[in-house]
């Protein structure tokens, strides 16, 4: 068994897998997004620390070690999605307030024809 | 005049489209259904699958169906798809994967499914975030 793990590295190694993973699911929405990695990191750093303890410990094998790790970065991903859906839905919230706007506009137009 | 009504109609198509599905309540009741499933079952993988195939397979049918069901919304729900998929896939490492390793043959200690739990819980958490900010 290991007696030593960098969480630093880890800690790197994950945000950069969120930001690959990102990059390849292709989501043009994702292109404006912004990715709140210093968020991301402050959730995973004291989690990958309980999980080095509990590995050095003998609580967990070293595969379930490797699992939350994973599981950690596909959080992230989860997480990354979310900020960004948040940026669309405020892109949403302004077209539907011009879209408010045209509809009285036209509806005022048509009034004033019939 | 025309000039100002094809702009008019150009702006209420363009505006038209959506770019992010609204809000939906079918959505969120699931969400909350399936991670009350999920975090109660979790704990029983300390045993072999076999002893719990039926909340198993239960689990997985309402995964994939909700996974089906927020593809059918088309493209304005693209990132909430993206949300189910990573949760439901094998082939990442949240629930579908964790489902099938245990089917597999896996068993875990008491301390990892603690741990699953908590992530598969937040992961939850991003879905029903995203889908409590969408347009209502």
């Amino acid at each position: 068994m290991a007696t030593q793990f960098d969480v630093k590295t880890i800690e790197g190694d994950l945000v950069n897998g969120v930001l690959e993973q990102l990059k390849t699911l292709g989501i043009d929405a994702l292109k404006e997004a912004t990715v709140d990695v210093p968020a991301f990191i402050g959730t995973a750093v004291p989690a990958l620390t309980r999980y080095g303890s509990l590995y050095l410990g003998g609580q967990i094998t070293e595969d379930e070690f490797k699992s939350l790790v994973a599981s950690m970065r596909d959080e992230g991903l989860e997480a990354a999605l979310t900020m960004a859906g948040w940026d669309v839905a405020k892109i949403q919230e302004h077209r539907n307030s011009i879209f408010n706007v045209v509809t009285s506009i036209v509806m005022g137009a048509l009034k004033s024809v019939i | 005049m025309k000039k100002l009504i094809s702009t008019v109609l150009f702006a209420l198509i363009f505006t038209s489209c959506a770019i992010m599905s609204n809000f939906d309540q079918n959505t969120l009741n699931a969400a909350t259904k399936i991670k009350a499933d999920a975090i109660a079952l979790i704990p029983a993988a300390v045993d072999p699958a076999e002893k719990h195939t039926a909340e198993i397979e239960a689990l997985k049918a309402e995964l994939s169906s909700q996974v089906a069901y927020e593809q059918g919304k088309g493209k304005a729900n693209t990132i909430s798809c993206a949300q189910w998929d990573l949760i439901a896939s094998e082939k990442h490492e949240l629930l579908g994967k964790f489902l099938k390793d245990w089917q597999g043959g896996k068993t875990y200690s008491p301390a990892f499914l603690i741990e699953e739990q908590q992530i598969i819980s937040d992961s939850f958490d991003q879905i029903l975030k995203l889908e409590g900010a969408k347009p209502k």
